[in-house]
């Protein structure tokens, strides 16, 4: 597998479209951003203890002469106009502590699926329970190191690639299924720590498996988490994957995804944001063998000053897949909120069908979102549409629950309920699902019913 | 049960009631007619609390409370309910949910507990079949999706649930087949009591056949300009309603 972009012959579309983005990437920072910025990855290689302690020694050192060679990111850069990094590159970051401190959280604490727990960026093997049979290889992704690494596409991606701590690693045979979903619970505590967890999942075909990854940052918790996960799909495989967050604590998030996805396979991914200070996706789903289909939804509903990025891509690459994207949003306060969605369809691949929608209610008067759908589409006989929406709240439907003895407060949440009741209920029940309609209805009212209305029980 | 006295209103500049009295005992049907722009629906809407009307002059008793000075949200826990023309979607709202939201609100109003969800299915139970809702709509997303007779049938079974004081039915009539209106009709009329009100907007008499009014009031111009018993509606629907606004002019 090969993460970079043009594919399609010299002097093609493509192939012109690279050289743009190399000489984009390529604008040099301010030179007080890149002293930052260097300065930062020095301190980082001095600290890191994860350094050649493992066989992706090859990935790692791919990964450091990228960061050599790029600018540090800058708001001139198109890819990181709302996304800066000068608050996190001005923070010197450490390793967070190995040792779990006592009586601790546990997110989900109805899960009864697996679960792996992920701590400061370390395995915590009693804490976890992990399929174990026949064509099911679960282990450390960090003695495994069969990761491909990020460092082809992005600045972070890279660092996060260089400085991989552990992580899953889980391999599913061929026409095998996993018989329970895997939580992987990821928690950064201490303050001013980093962590880079990496994760790889890999389906036979035929194979299945859902996972989903519970982040949380601990209160009192500042620093910074970068995430990679690495899917590959066979044919006819179905995957699921799932990212909540939920911090207490200040926290710079960032997380890749690749995926790759063979003939006919489906991959379901969902984003649900529940706290979260400021986190940025990168994801790109590489659509390479017919039929195959990829489905994304996603919910944020940032308050206070709040930050949420997703920058996703498609990148349809053969004939006869499809793509259906759903992200919505809700920003209150003076939260901020960026939808970068693409969708790339190469010259071959005709009969995709390629779909996105972006809607969002802008509630607070100083919020902002910023929604960009961007679509290349290299190929004549494809049916692809975009849609972003930026709005408020429904009035006639405001006054119309008000009408009928709702109050205001109430009205509000139920219609905002409403907007992002679809993602909802894509997360797994039986712990997951619920938590995250508890740790809404704490924020905004709604989603449960202390006394409210989704309980039937009496 | 309904005192209005007076009453102007408008919208941005434009006054659409210049003046409207009109008075509602307990227990009885009023029906006001009048031909397109009369400010039927203003009235309506003014009384409901909608936001884009202001009222410049007048008073509004509500069962002896003030209902101007009462948000929306309270004119409804207070006992006002307004039968819509143009029932609202709400998409991903379930039927069953804003419903039993609708109804705590109102009894954490009266001082009550919240109902219990078996006593809450028992009563739903019983009162969509007043009006032949069936399940499936009953646990769809609020009107999404239903015809016109059927949001309308949906707004009478909110009513039902609700049981308010005073039912305002703003052209409840308009795009209803002839079964339709019946099993509406049937329903409001179910819901007759001694110490319940109606105040039915129509622009049509053959509404009246089937809820039969106590009193039958023509609005013209922002002002109540004839009253009468219900045969004024047949009157109406004979002759029109160039009669009346000759003679007002």
């Amino acid at each position: 597998m090969s993460w970079e972009i043009a594919q399609d012959g010299p002097g093609g579309p493509a192939d012109f479209r690279e050289e743009v983005r190399t000489r984009l990437r390529h604008v040099p920072a301010p030179a007080a951003v890149e002293t930052q910025g260097r300065a930062w990855l020095e301190a980082l290689e001095g600290d890191w203890e994860d350094l050649g302690t493992d066989g992706g020694s090859e990935v790692r050192e791919a990964a450091r002469r990228a960061l050599g060679q790029w600018p540090v990111p800058h708001r001139r850069l198109e890819r990181w106009r709302f996304t800066p990094l000068t608050g996190l590159l001005g923070r010197r970051l450490r390793p967070g502590a190995t040792s779990l401190p006592a009586g601790r959280e546990v997110a989900c604490p109805d899960w009864k699926g697996y679960r792996l727990v992920i701590w400061n960026g370390r395995w915590v093997p009693e804490l976890s329970q992990l399929p174990v049979g026949v064509g099911v290889d679960v282990r450390n992704a960090k003695g495994a190191e069969e990761r491909k690494g990020f460092h082809g596409d992005d600045w972070m991606g890279a660092v996060s690639t260089r400085f991989a701590q552990e992580g899953l690693q889980l391999r599913v045979a061929d026409g095998v299924r996993l018989d329970a979903p895997i939580l992987v619970e990821s928690v950064l505590d201490g303050v001013d720590v980093a962590a880079f967890p990496t994760h790889r999942v890999v389906l036979g075909a035929g194979a299945r498996a859902t996972l989903i990854e519970w982040s949380h940052a601990a209160a009192g918790t500042t620093g910074f988490t970068g995430t990679t996960w690495e899917w590959e799909l066979g044919e006819n495989a179905e995957g699921a994957w799932h990212q909540v967050v939920d911090d207490a604590g200040q926290v710079h998030r960032q997380c890749h995804l690749a995926a790759e996805q063979q003939a006919g396979s489906r991959l379901e991914t969902v984003s649900v944001l529940v706290r979260a200070a400021q986190v940025r996706n990168d994801w790109t789903l590489r659509l390479t063998g017919e039929g195959a289909h990829a489905r994304m939804l996603g919910a944020y509903l940032p308050t206070g000053e709040e930050r949420v990025a997703h920058y996703t891509t498609v990148d349809h690459r053969v004939p006869n897949c499809t793509s259906d994207e759903d992200y919505r949003g809700v920003l209150y306060d003076r939260a901020q909120g960026v939808f970068n969605g693409k969708i790339f369809v190469r010259p071959d691949a005709q009969k995709t069908e390629a779909y996105q929608r972006n809607a969002n209610l802008v509630v607070g008067r100083e919020a902002v979102m910023h929604s960009k759908p961007e679509l290349e589409i290299y190929a004549d006989d494809v049916k692809c549409s975009h849609g972003c929406t930026i709005g408020q709240i429904d009035d006639q439907a405001l006054f119309y629950a008000q009408s009928r003895g709702i109050a205001e407060a109430d009205a509000r949440a139920l219609l905002v309920e409403a907007f992002v009741g679809d993602v909802l209920r894509a997360l797994p029940e039986g712990g997951v699902q619920e938590a995250v309609r508890k740790g809404w209805a704490a924020r905004h009212g709604g989603f449960d019913n202390g006394e409210g209305w989704s309980d039937w029980t009496d | 049960m309904l005192n209005i006295t007076n009453l102007h209103a408008r919208i941005g500049e434009h006054e659409i009631l210049k003046g409207l009295n009109l008075h509602i005992p307990p227990g009885e049907v009023h029906a006001i007619m009048g031909p397109n722009g009369s400010g039927k629906s203003t009235l309506a809407s003014v009384l409901a609390g909608r936001e884009d009307y202001e009222v410049t002059a007048g008073a509004v008793d509500f069962d002896g409370v003030d209902l101007l000075e009462l948000e929306v949200t309270d004119r409804a826990r207070a006992g006002l309910f307004l039968a819509f023309q143009y029932p609202v979607e709400i998409p991903g709202v379930s039927n069953m949910n804003f419903l039993r939201a609708a109804l705590n609100g109102k009894r954490e109003y009266q001082g009550l507990e919240p109902i219990g969800g078996r006593a809450f299915l028992e009563l739903v139970q019983e009162r969509s079949a007043w009006v032949q809702l069936d399940g499936r709509l009953k646990n769809r997303s609020v009107n999404e999706g239903f015809s016109g007779g059927e949001k309308k049938r949906n707004e009478i079974f909110q009513m039902a649930m609700l049981e308010p004081k005073l039912a305002i039915l703003d052209e409840t009539d308009s795009g209803l087949d002839i079964d339709a209106l019946r099993i509406v009709s049937e329903g409001v009329n179910r819901m007759r009591s001694a110490d319940r009100s109606f105040l039915v907007i129509t622009h049509y008499q053959r509404l009246l056949d089937y809820i039969v009014p106590d009193r039958v009031h023509v609005l013209f111009d922002g002002v109540i300009v004839e009253s009468g018993p219900k045969e004024l509606a047949l009157e109406l629907e004979e002759k029109g309603y160039d009669w009346i606004k000759e003679r007002v002019q």
